[in-house]
Order: C-alpha cells, then sequence, then structure tokens
C-alpha cells in the first residue's frame, strides 16, 4: 500500500514538474516581454520610472521563484522501479510478433480507456445520486433477504413530533394556513390554505406525504358527510395541473432518512403558488398560455413556468 | 622462463579483461542514462541553471552597449560590435533546454503512468532471463501473461460495445418519445 502511495505522489510530482518548467518559461519570456514595452504613461518621469522598476524586479523575482520550485521537484520525482520500468506491458513491447498480432497497443488502448470509462462511472454515479427517485431507505449492500427486516426508524414517529413539525412550518409561512385533522387513527391529514388562490390536502403517513390534492380556494373540500374529500378531482385545469405538479415534487424532494427536510421542502415548494394568476411565466413572458397561467414551479429556483415552457 | 611468460600472459589478460569489462560498463552505464528520462531530466537542470544564467548576462551586456551607444560614450565600430554576442541566440538555446526538460518529463508521466495501469490490471509479475530473482510463488509465465491481456482485451471491448449499444437504444427511444 505504501508503495501505491509513493507511486501516486510521484505521478502529481511529474505533472507540478511539468507545470513549473511551464511557469519558468513564461516567466523569463515575460521579463523580456516587460523590458522590450518600456515605461507606461504616468504622471511624472519619477512615478514611471519606479513603477517600472518595481515591475521589472517582481518579474526577475518570479524567474527566480520559479527555477527554485524546480529545482524542489526534481528531487521529488523518482523512476518507479529500475528492473521493471514499464512492469509487465515493457516485455510486451519488447516482443518480435509484435507485427502478427498487436497487442501492445490494444493493451494501452483497452488501459486508457478503462481508466476513462472509471472517471466518467464516478461522475454519472455522483450526479445519479442528487435525483433518486428511491423512496425507501438505500441498502445497496444488503441482500434482498435482508432488506424487508431493516424497518426505517421515521416511519414509527409520535403522534406529538408529527404535530410539532406541522406547526413549526406553518409558523414559518404566516400567508398560508394549515390545519391538522386525524380521521383514521395516527395518519395525518393537512388542509393547506394558501392565501385566497388554493387549498391543498395533504395526505400523510407519519411524516412521508403520501398524496396532495390542489383545488380552489372557493371549491368544496368535503364530502356529502361532512369528511374530507380527498380523491375527488378538481373541476379546473389549472389546479388539476398544479395537482400533478405536486406529485412530482414529492418524488422530487423525497429523502427518507429526513422526512421533516422534505416537508418542509415542499411546503416551501407549495408556497410559491400564491401569486399563481399574477406571476407572468419567466420563459415566454405571458400570462396564459393555452388559457392556463404558469401552473409550473421550478423545483430549486421556485420560478414559474407554462406546462408547454418548462423544458 | 615458461612460468615467467605464463605470468606475463596473465597480467596482459587480466589487464585486456578489465579493459573490457570498464568499457562495457561505461556503455551501460550510458545507454541505461541514455534512455531513463527521469535521470535525463535531473542531469538536464544545471545546464538549465546555467543557460539562464547566461541569458541574463548576455542580456545585460548588450543592454550596457546599447546604453553606451545610445549616450554617445561609444560608435558603432566593427571591433566593438563584435564583443557583443547574439542575445537570440542564448534566449533560443535557454528556450531548447526547457523543451527538452518538459519532453523529458511527459515521456516519464507517461511511463509511470502505463506501469501503474499495469500494476493495477496485472499484479504479478512475469519473470526474465536477465532479471531470475524476481521469481515468486505467484509468478505468470509469459505465455499465461499473454493469455490474460488478450482476454483483457476482449472483454474491454465486449464492454465498449454493450455501452455503446444501450446508448443507442437510449437515443432511440428518447427520439421515439419525442416523435
Amino acid at each position: 500500500m505504501a508503495d501505491v502511495m509513493n507511486v501516486g505522489v510521484n505521478l502529481e510530482a511529474f505533472s507540478q514538474a511539468i507545470n513549473a518548467i511551464q511557469a519558468l518559461r513564461s516567466s523569463v519570456t515575460r521579463v523580456f516581454d516587460f523590458l522590450k514595452d518600456g515605461m507606461k504613461n504616468k504622471e511624472t518621469l519619477e512615478s514611471r520610472e519606479k513603477v517600472f522598476i518595481t515591475e521589472f524586479q517582481e518579474n526577475l523575482q518570479s524567474v527566480n521563484r520559479d527555477l527554485n520550485e524546480l529545482e524542489r521537484l526534481s528531487t521529488l520525482v523518482g523512476r518507479p522501479s529500475e528492473s521493471h520500468p514499464l512492469h509487465n506491458s515493457g516485455l510486451l513491447s519488447l516482443d518480435p510478433v509484435q507485427d502478427k498480432t498487436p497487442l501492445y497497443s490494444q493493451l494501452l488502448q483497452a488501459y486508457k480507456w478503462s481508466n476513462k470509462l472509471q472517471y466518467h462511472a464516478g461522475l454519472a454515479s455522483s450526479l445519479l445520486n442528487q435525483q433518486s427517485l428511491k423512496r425507501s431507505a438505500n441498502q445497496m449492500g444488503t441482500s434482498a433477504k435482508r432488506r424487508p427486516k431493516v424497518q426505517p426508524s421515521t416511519l414509527a414517529l409520535p403522534t406529538q413530533y408529527v404535530d410539532d413539525v406541522i406547526s413549526r412550518i406553518g409558523r414559518m409561512f404566516p400567508d398560508m394556513s394549515i390545519e391538522l385533522f386525524r380521521p383514521n387513527g395516527t395518519s395525518a391529514v393537512l388542509l393547506v390554505t394558501l392565501g385566497k388562490v388554493l387549498k391543498a390536502i395533504v395526505v400523510m403517513r407519519s411524516l412521508f406525504i403520501d398524496r396532495t390534492i390542489v383545488r380552489g380556494f372557493h371549491e368544496n373540500i368535503y364530502t356529502e358527510d361532512r369528511k374530507l374529500d380527498i380523491w375527488s378531482k378538481s373541476n379546473y385545469q389549472a389546479f388539476q395541473k398544479v395537482t400533478d405538479h405536486a406529485t412530482t415534487a414529492l418524488l422530487h424532494y423525497q429523502l427518507p432518512q429526513m422526512p421533516d427536510v422534505v416537508v418542509r421542502s415542499f411546503m416551501t415548494w407549495l408556497r410559491s403558488y400564491i401569486k399563481l394568476f399574477q406571476t407572468p411565466c419567466q420563459r415566454c413572458g405571458k400570462y396564459l398560455q393555452e388559457g392556463l397561467p404558469p401552473t409550473w414551479r421550478d423545483f430549486r429556483t421556485l420560478e414559474a413556468f407554462h406546462d408547454t415552457c418548462r423544458q | 622462463m615458461a612460468s615467467q611468460q605464463m605470468s606475463t600472459n596473465n597480467a596482459q589478460m587480466s589487464a585486456q579483461q578489465a579493459a573490457v569489462l570498464q568499457q562495457t560498463q561505461a556503455q551501460q552505464l550510458s545507454q541505461q542514462q541514455d534512455f531513463d528520462p527521469v535521470h535525463r531530466f535531473k542531469m538536464l537542470i544545471p545546464p538549465l541553471k546555467d543557460s539562464l544564467q547566461n541569458v541574463m548576462t548576455i542580456a545585460s551586456l548588450n543592454f550596457a552597449h546599447n546604453t553606451a551607444i545610445d549616450n554617445g560614450l561609444k560608435t558603432t565600430e566593427k571591433g566593438n560590435d563584435a564583443a557583443v554576442q547574439r542575445f537570440d541566440k542564448s534566449l533560443e538555446e535557454f528556450y531548447a533546454l526547457c523543451d527538452q526538460l518538459e519532453l523529458c518529463l511527459r515521456l516519464a508521466h507517461e511511463c509511470l503512468s502505463q506501469s501503474i495501469d499495469s500494476t493495477k490490471h496485472s499484479p504479478n509479475l512475469v519473470p526474465t532471463a536477465t532479471k531470475p530473482d524476481t521469481v515468486q510463488t505467484e509468478s505468470l509465465s509469459y505465455s499465461q501473461y499473454l493469455s490474460m491481456i488478450k482476454s483483457q482485451i476482449s472483454c474491454a471491448k465486449d464492454i465498449h460495445n454493450a455501452l455503446l449499444e444501450c446508448s443507442k437504444k437510449i437515443a432511440g427511444k428518447g427520439q421515439g418519445a419525442c416523435n
């Protein structure tokens, strides 16, 4: 393992040495370019000469600094191995049957391509992990047998904790009122009234948001027997689209380990609809597109777009 | 008398052998030095410093000479001009040394990265005739090494083709969705 560390340090030292020799060449060129260009215009001759001498000294000192850096790096670089300078591939390059089977060049191409593949796979993995759509805890390491046994601890939260989180979020936004109901046991149902624009019914399971129905401010939200109607759609296309976008937002903000962050993010996103009919589209600048206001709100910037303008 | 001749011959042979050995060692050393970019890089650092010092010295002499001519202390005669050396020639020499150093470093960097890749993909060393001391319990023979890298190259090709087909399917599916 120490050898690998040394080899890594050596590789970095070579890159730094290449940069150092280029810096030295550049600084020497800069000295003579500066000397050739001469003095610049100043108020008095004395200040002109002073500035020229100061900059010239700085250039000379940078040459000296770059040379010292190069000398320091020359002591750091070292050969990997005297007996095998190219490891096993060196033997392959000396093989006399190179003309028949071009294994050496193919091997080098395979090595470089493999390095690029690992690098790009690492980038893709980090990018895709940011936009994960998984709703369960991330248990890639465990096998399928053990997965159902590990219950996420955030599913069994006490009701008081849920009430505290909801009330705390309700205090964050004064123009958005949140009423909490518990029609069936411990699961919470929220009635979110956003100004005089819309009303949203949020069905939760512990602190996980399962379903969201958005309706107009003046629409009826109760069934015939005076219960919250969590199934009927809105009569207006605008609020039907907002309901669809809310379902998408739930998937986007999903974080199984931090459900309170999810609820807060979702409520922050939902609050951006308070000016649903007064905000123009950020792309086309219009208020109505196919008879609908901009119903889409960007997940990161909360900007308003029409459904047909957002891509 | 015969013993004296024998001892003389032995001395001559030993002297010749010593000379041959020295010559061989010198050749090997020079060959090794020529082929090693790191050693060559380290050997070129002092000439680079000398070249930079030479550039600065010649520049200062040229500068002083031009100043004297501008102030009227000297005249543009052949005798005076001959004393001043060519500044552009020394600067080009410095640039050539810089480029040579950069080439040595790039070559060493490439060799080192290739060695690292080879160590990663085939950890066991292949013993050679000139260095039999590297034979270990897990050593590979050269034919085994050849078969291993052939399979590695074919695996890389298979992965490359699979990824290419996957990207084509994704692109085709995207186009289908757009249409």
